[in-house]
């Protein structure tokens, strides 16, 4: 798809993550490790315009949740999020 | 539902009853009135013969649940009588009605007029020697008609094996109001069929008196023991609301129709001349408590789909996940998706297969063994390299212990479903568009795969013929094909070979085939909220 790749880190403490957005270009967030991750979906979709509903987040080829935390993932710091283009069909 | 066929096995066509053990428990026109509360007076009506006409049942059912509170009375009562009536004393397959429903519906004084009991035994039995029929030439039996609950209330009442949870209430259909414990598999029915005894069955329904039976006009020396008689049981939960309905109409006809609902027509008008209003206003709570249920029963059941998704909006409180299974997550959004005529995507697949998966697994009897390979895969595998994840259940040992290999393809925005059957070494396509270049990708795929999987062929799979499949149900819009996949999928994995023939209609029936998926999804993502919503109650009876 004319997927993109979003790198995200997370980072330590109970503090700040980093997030890395890539899309051919990579984008870095940083956001907390108790956030939900649509706080950066959000930010990534509006810095890209594009829809927030035609793509798909992916953690280590999982989707995402878009009210998961990297806590709750238990991601590393420096993890790397996928973007994906929904595959659909008619 | 199995112990019905297990009853249905046991009828005996020109005694009109039950056989169990060479023991005849009838079933007759006064039991029908005692279960249901249906005076046994009356004109008779022979349902099937009733010419029909253009509304449909399902229409009706949408209808009842938009019923709310602000509702007038009499469009109220017309619409659940029409409801009553059509979806559950005499459901056709057809999902037809007859002409005179709506005659029916409008005027208490011609619903009063008919011999209920009557009419609704007729036209089991009718349906019941059809059956016997069927089964007698070994011919599948189909869809059922008519009011099967009453069939299992009948049986419940006929054999002590269970107790009921409300012994007293009246009528008789009500004593089982409750009883959701009450369910037979198919073996347990054969099983309780085939070793009912002769002191189980209950000649003579329990606690019969004359006062219950004069209620409803019914004889009560219609109910002596016939000399050889032997039932069989078997039960299943049957559902309450209907015999909730059916009580409210019984009771409200008991104190004489005029109390009914006021409104509008003359009768009605008339009606609440005579009417004393504690009594009224008595009545019409009960009746908006049972629209009340009925409507919420129905939204849960079909509903109308905005009221679906608004329901689950509220049950999951403001989260967007509605459904998790291992590598899936689906949002609301993609519930509208489905429920939208939209094009299903790569999730909308998996969590389909996932739903197949635990069906196969369920019953390991009619399905055969198959490996599904998700179009995460390929996807995934275009831009990095978790694809492994999606294949890595795809190996040596596990591939000779199947028979298929499902793997749903999406290019250029369609979708087709590729099987592979490992046994006779041929690829078969499903396409709903059919159309030769469509096999162009499965080259591909094929290729792949071989490449991914190298040591866990025994053989090259990558020779084998790819053929499309001739005569299946095709697409006759520009959007169901993920749907159809879907629907290929769950058919090639039944063991028995498939008649494509018998499922032509499937374009006609995407829309309820969507709105299953979807309803399966949300009753999916319940147990996964259950906590939360256990909480929600929690709170909720503690504000109390």
């Amino acid at each position: 798809m004319s997927g993109t790749n979003a790198g995200e880190e997370k980072k330590q403490d109970q503090g700040g993550a980093h997030i890395n957005l890539k899309d051919g270009n990579e984008v870095f967030f940083r956001i907390k490790r108790n956030t939900q991750l649509k706080k950066l979906i959000k930010a990534y979709c509006d810095r890209q315009s594009v829809d927030l509903n035609s793509i798909a987040f992916l953690f280590d080829g999982r989707r995402l949740g878009a009210e998961q935390t990297p806590d709750e993932l238990e991601m590393e710091d420096g993890d790397e999020i996928d973007a994906m283009l929904h595959q659909t069909g008619g | 539902m199995p112990l019905m066929y297990e009853l249905l096995k046991c009828w005996d066509s020109t005694e009109e009853g039950f056989k169990i053990k060479d023991h005849l428990l009838k079933f007759t026109t006064d039991e029908v009135a005692v279960l249901t509360g249906l005076p046994n007076t009356g004109a008779e009506i022979i349902w099937h013969n009733e010419p029909l006409g253009d509304v449909l049942s399902t229409e009706l059912k949408s209808e009842m649940g938009q019923l709310s509170r602000s509702t007038d009375v009499a469009t109220m009562l017309k619409t659940f009588i029409c409801f009553v009536i059509s979806n559950l004393f005499f459901p056709l397959n057809s999902l037809k009605t007859p002409r005179r429903l709506v005659s029916i519906a409008s005027s208490l004084e011609e619903f009063f007029s008919i011999n209920w009991a009557w009419t609704l035994r007729e036209f089991m039995v009718n349906e019941f020697n059809r059956m016997a029929t069927k089964l007698a030439t070994e011919k599948p039996l189909g869809y059922i008609n008519g009011f099967l609950p009453l069939l299992l209330v009948w049986f419940l009442e006929h054999v002590n094996v269970n107790t009921p949870r409300n012994p007293d209430s009246r009528p008789r259909f009500l004593r089982w109001e409750g009883n959701t414990n009450i369910f037979y598999s198919s073996e347990k029915a054969a099983h309780l069929v085939a070793t009912l005894k002769e002191k189980q069955i209950v000649y003579i329904l329990d606690g019969l008196s004359a006062e219950e039976a004069d209620l409803v006009h019914a004889d009560l020396t219609s109910f002596q023991p016939p000399p050889s008689p032997l039932k069989q049981k078997s039960h299943e939960p049957s559902d309450l609301p209907p015999a909730k309905k059916i009580r409210i109409k019984t009771s409200q006809k008991q104190k004489s129709p005029e109390h009914e609902l006021p409104h509008e027509s003359k009768e009605f008008q008339a009606a609440q001349a005579f009417a004393q209003p504690e009594w009224l206003s008595h009545l019409e709570e009960r009746m908006h408590n049972l629209i009340d249920a009925v409507s919420r029963k129905i939204q849960k059941d079909i509903g109308d789909r905005i009221d679906k998704i608004e329901d689950n909006l509220q049950r999951v409180e403001g989260k967007d996940v509605v459904f998790t299974s291992v590598n899936v997550i689906l949002t609301r959004r993609d519930i509208d998706h489905i429920l939208l005529d939209d094009c299903l995507d790569n999730f909308h697949i998996d969590a389909y297969a996932f739903f197949v998966d635990r069906k196969t697994k369920a019953f390991p009897a009619i399905y055969q063994p198959y490996l599904y390979i998700s179009p995460m895969h390929r996807i995934l595998k275009s831009y990095n390299d978790y694809s492994d994840l999606y294949i890595k259940h795809i190996k040596k040992e596990t591939l000779k212990r199947t028979n298929l290999l499902i793997i749903p393809i999406i290019h250029n925005n369609h979708w087709t479903l590729l099987v592979g059957r490992l046994k006779e070494r041929v690829w078969k396509l499903y396409d709903s568009l059919p159309n030769p270049q469509h096999k162009e990708i499965c080259v591909t795929v094929v290729n792949e795969l071989y490449t991914d999987l190298i040591k866990c062929f025994d053989a090259d799979i990558t020779k084998w013929r790819i053929n499309i499949v001739r005569g299946t149900p095709t697409q006759s819009n520009s959007f169901d094909c993920g749907m159809f996949v879907c629907k290929y999928m769950e058919k090639v994995v039944v063991k028995d070979k498939v008649d494509w023939s018998a499922y032509k209609y499937w374009q006609n029936e995407m829309p309820r085939y969507r709105t299953d998926f979807a309803y399966q999804i949300l009753m999916e993502g319940e147990s996964v909220e259950l906590k939360h919503v256990k909480k929600c109650i929690e709170s909720a009876a503690k504000a109390h």
